[in-house]
């Protein structure tokens, strides 16, 4: 009698819970699904998936995070100029909606990287990017000089800035290295903090 | 024990069932498909119950499905990227077995009518036809100045010995300049009469232009012709040092920057001796090089998401002055359009202009945006004239507040009000005079968007002149009708009223000088590629007329013409080219005409073609323009047909190179400029003295002009803000 009363309670408690957001579950599984995805259609797919728990949970800053990082990504998939613009206005009008919530190291990096996908578009007449870009990732490592991934950004945009410019290997390399002293230190928050950048890194250094 | 356990089994299997069944229950399927209005499919949109993580992305062919446990009435959220988020009711215990969502596409550039007719808008990203601060400081053959830059569009005459800009047919002084939607009174350094003179403010310090060359906004009046509005820039992005150095003269600016607070200090010195003396053979014999020096500070106060305050002062000191110009002093014998009041036949000039222009915006409500300002002006020129020494001075003073209503996304209505004040003193010797007047203007405005296709806007400006005694009404009118993603029609009218030059009114009371303006046009925008024609028509009346010794409104004229651009940033590898082409046919009766004539300020054909190409194996930017514009008239007394003379037609050719480079790790760019390479003789015009005997050839400052600098931008990677 009692182990199905206990049954029964654990079954209605289940199912309860199913009908309840389980956020820190459902951010985890989606987080985990980012790194398999291997098309354009996966990534908005996911960041769909993002857009919606940042809908459902108005306080959290990181489906917002996600979001847009899912969206900068969906943009390496594409070729057409347009598109790619409608993916990064996208993943800025996020990244901006999250920076409300909290003004975070994670959130002023992407911005730094998302911003520098916009001017890379149409480099002459988009060089505006470049100084915002660079604020955003100089606020950014000020509120963390821990955090990777902000020499990761910085170094990845020189990399890809011509040297006239204050660019090129060499100049990035220096910020590159630093990113890889970082990363062997890094110790995430949480399992749902940021963690992606050590497979870009190595490209990068490998090039 | 038995009969218990008997009696609970049951129990346990129904409720096990209730709640299988209630999963089963409210487990509901959506299903269904997103679509644009004419029912073509939308990929990837996101479906979603609000409040929940339930929901899915369509496929390719616009369909979605998921389950979702929520239950009864709840709100579907549907969003897809350059649509208009969506957000309908549904009854999930009622649900049709497929939903056909329709997603209104988003307002942008691409898909949304704009009211274009008249405007150049540049500087923004984007838009338009963008001439950025670098586009307009490396202008081939424009040496840096704003006017000069602008002067390259269509619509616009090139100045020859002018300064400012002359627009379809109008003088210069028929041109406002604005900055922040304040009237900047003086934007020119001192003048000498037949020698251009530069802009006193920085193209590096707008965040945007908007060249009006007619059909401009009921929001800005007092201007026959056109309207320049500058917008500053906004908050400095990043602390940061721009030294601008050219052989002409130099700049410092200093951007700090601090959260929700920026400041920007600027100081030029322009002198242009070295170069007259060194560089370039000078064609005038100077008695003072033109010089300028100037310090500027703006401070920006971000005070909420949309509310901002901007506080811009500047402080300038010019003067230029030439040796023996005996004959184009006796203005008496020179009746031409080419004496304006800031020349008066000078031979030493000295100005000092003080500005201040304070702005604030932000938003009341969801709805209303509020902006207001504050302007002072305060313009003192000393003059040195053979007949004696003259001093004028000139303030001016102004407020403004502006409502805008916002009605849905894209249409508004505005009303508004300003206020100018100018006193206005010549003195000569121990003679002065002098007058005073209170201009006061109100406005509305509404830009009403039947759809996306079409918009009109509608205006309505009245002024009354404390001086004049008079009022004035100014309707304004402008339709746009979009034919397809890529080109627009659009047409506007309006009534212009400007007060006479302060020559005239420091004599007598006057009224308003009047133009009605006409204009058609077409435009066909894409991203490469950008082409747009213009027709107008002009009617001037009640200009000021000075006949037989007594000044009269009885003036008029006509100006009508067709204005054409072409712009290619693809056809060419890494280059762009643009093409402008305007003919001006206008006449008019005005000042001391004896007739009605061609005025000296007026080519009947400007053509102009510039080309630049970016070298990256040099980081280079080459570039080269090509300037012509058929001979103006000029006044010959020896010839019974008033203005009947022309003379020859101008060429330019220009050439251009800026050199991008890293100078101790700081961008670096370097240019040269080189105007007209050919060095060909050009002639402006003559001036002859009274009885028409002698004559003198006008004659630009230089044949051949190089100029050089170093721009240099410490702290910051863009030098383009």
């Amino acid at each position: 009698m009692k182990k199905y009363i206990i049954v029964l309670i654990t079954l209605l408690g289940t199912s309860l819970a199913q009908a309840q957001n389980n956020y820190r579950e459902t951010m985890s599984a989606a987080i985990a699904a980012l790194d398999s995805v291997k098309s354009k259609e996966s990534l908005l797919e996911k960041a769909a998936l993002f857009e919606r728990i940042a809908d459902a949970e108005p306080k959290e800053w990181l489906p917002l995070y996600y979001a847009a990082y899912a969206n900068l990504y969906a943009n390496f998939w594409s070729q057409e100029e347009k598109e790619r613009d409608a993916l990064l206005d996208n993943s800025l009008k996020l990244v901006e909606k999250g920076l409300k919530l909290s003004d975070n190291s994670e959130l002023l990096a992407l911005k730094g990287y998302v911003e520098y996908m916009k001017l890379s578009i149409d480099p002459p007449n988009r060089l505006s990017y470049m100084g915002s870009s660079q604020a955003a990732l100089e606020k950014a490592e000020k509120l963390d000089p821990q955090n990777p991934r902000v020499y990761l950004i910085q170094g990845q945009n020189l990399y890809y800035t011509p040297a006239a410019f204050g660019g090129g290997k060499e100049a990035a390399t220096v910020l590159l290295e630093k990113a890889k002293e970082k990363f062997d230190t890094f110790e995430p928050k949480d399992e749902l903090a940021p963690q992606w950048g050590r497979k870009e890194l190595q490209r990068l250094l490998a090039q | 024990m038995e009969t218990k356990k008997c009696y609970i089994y049951p129990l346990f299997i129904i409720l096990l069932l209730l709640l299988k069944s209630k999963d089963l229950l409210g487990q509901t399927t959506v299903k269904g498909v997103v679509t644009d209005q004419r029912r073509r499919a939308i990929p990837f949109a996101s479906v979603s119950i609000k409040g929940s993580y339930d929901g899915a992305s369509t496929d390719s062919m616009g369909r979605f499905l998921f389950q979702t446990r929520q239950q009864s009435t709840q709100t579907l959220l549907v969003k897809a990227l350059n649509f208009e988020t969506d957000s309908l009711n549904v009854n999930l215990n009622e649900l049709p077995d497929s939903l056909h969502i329709r997603l209104m596409e988003k307002a942008n550039m691409l898909n949304t009518v704009t009211i274009s007719a008249g405007n150049f808008v540049s500087g923004i990203q984007g838009k338009g036809i963008a001439l950025n601060a670098l586009d307009i400081a490396t202008t081939p053959g424009m040496a840096a100045d704003v006017f000069g830059a602008m002067q390259t569009l269509p619509g616009a005459q090139l100045a020859f010995g002018e300064s400012g800009l002359m627009v379809r047919g109008g003088a210069p002084a028929e041109t406002k300049t604005f900055i922040d939607g304040m009237l900047m009174k003086n934007p020119i350094n001192a003048q000498v009469q037949g020698l251009s003179s530069r802009a006193r403010f920085s193209a590096f310090n707008f965040r945007s232009t908007d060249f009006s060359t007619s059909g401009y906004s009921a929001q800005f009046g007092q201007a026959l012709s056109s309207v320049l509005s500058l917008q500053t820039n906004d908050l400095p992005k990043k602390t940061s040092t721009s030294i601008r150095l050219l052989s002409v003269g130099g700049e410092v600016q200093q951007n700090i920057r601090h959260n929700n607070s920026g400041l920007v200090l600027t100081a030029s010195l322009y002198d242009l001796k070295p170069s007259y003396t060194y560089i370039n053979k000078s064609q005038i014999d100077w008695q003072q090089h033109p010089k300028s020096n100037s310090i500027g500070a703006q401070f920006i106060q971000k005070t909420s998401a949309i509310g901002l305050f901007k506080y811009y002062m500047d402080y300038s000191d010019s003067k230029m002055g030439i040796q023996n110009m005996a004959l184009a002093t006796d203005t008496a014998i020179n009746p031409t359009g080419v004496r304006d009041d800031r020349s008066l036949g000078a031979i030493a000039i000295r100005n000092r202009n003080s500005y201040i222009n304070s702005t604030y915006q932000d938003m009341v409500g969801e709805h209303w945006k509020l902006e207001t300002g504050l302007a002072y002006n305060y313009a003192k020129d000393h003059i040195a004239l053979p007949l004696g020494l003259a001093q004028r001075i000139d303030q001016s003073a102004q407020l403004r507040a502006v409502a805008t209503y916002f009605i849905g996304t894209l249409s508004s209505l505005r009303f508004g009000t300003e206020s100018f004040y100018t006193h206005r003193k010549d003195a000569l010797d121990e003679l002065f005079r002098a007058y005073q007047e209170q201009l006061t203007a109100a406005f509305t405005e509404a830009d009403v968007f039947f759809n996306r296709k079409m918009v009109l806007r509608t205006g309505l400006r009245s002024e009354y002149s404390s001086y004049l005694r008079r009022f004035n009404v100014s309707p304004r009118l402008a339709l746009s009708y979009k034919l397809n993603a890529n080109s627009q029609v659009a047409a506007n009218y309006g009534l212009y009223y400007q007060n006479p030059a302060d020559k005239y009114l420091l004599l007598t009371r006057l009224g308003f000088e009047a133009v009605q303006g006409y204009v058609a046009n077409y435009e066909f925008k894409k991203t490469d590629y950008n082409f747009r024609s213009e027709l107008y028509y002009k009617r001037y009346s009640q200009l000021v007329r000075e006949h037989n010794g007594i000044l009269s409104n009885n003036g008029d004229g006509y100006a009508r013409g067709l204005d054409l651009f072409w712009r290619d940033r693809k056809t060419l590898k890494n280059a762009e080219y643009r093409i402008s082409y305007s003919f001006l046919d206008t006449e008019r009766l005005y000042m001391d005409y004896p007739v009605s004539a061609v005025p000296t300020f007026a080519s009947k054909h400007t053509f102009n073609v510039f080309w630049k190409k970016y070298l990256s194996a040099i980081n280079t930017q080459v570039g080269a323009g090509y300037l012509f514009a058929t001979g103006r008239s000029y006044y010959n007394p020896n010839n019974a047909h008033f203005l009947g003379d022309k003379a020859p037609n101008y060429h330019n050719t220009s050439l251009n190179a800026n050199y991008i480079t890293s100078w101790f790790k700081q961008l670096t760019v370097i240019y040269l400029n080189v105007d007209n390479v050919v060095g060909n003789r050009q002639v402006f015009g003559y001036q002859y003295a009274a009885g028409g005997g002698e004559r003198q050839t006008i004659l630009p400052a230089t044949r051949r002009n190089i100029l050089f600098g170093i721009i240099v931008t410490i702290g910051d990677k863009t030098f383009y803000d």
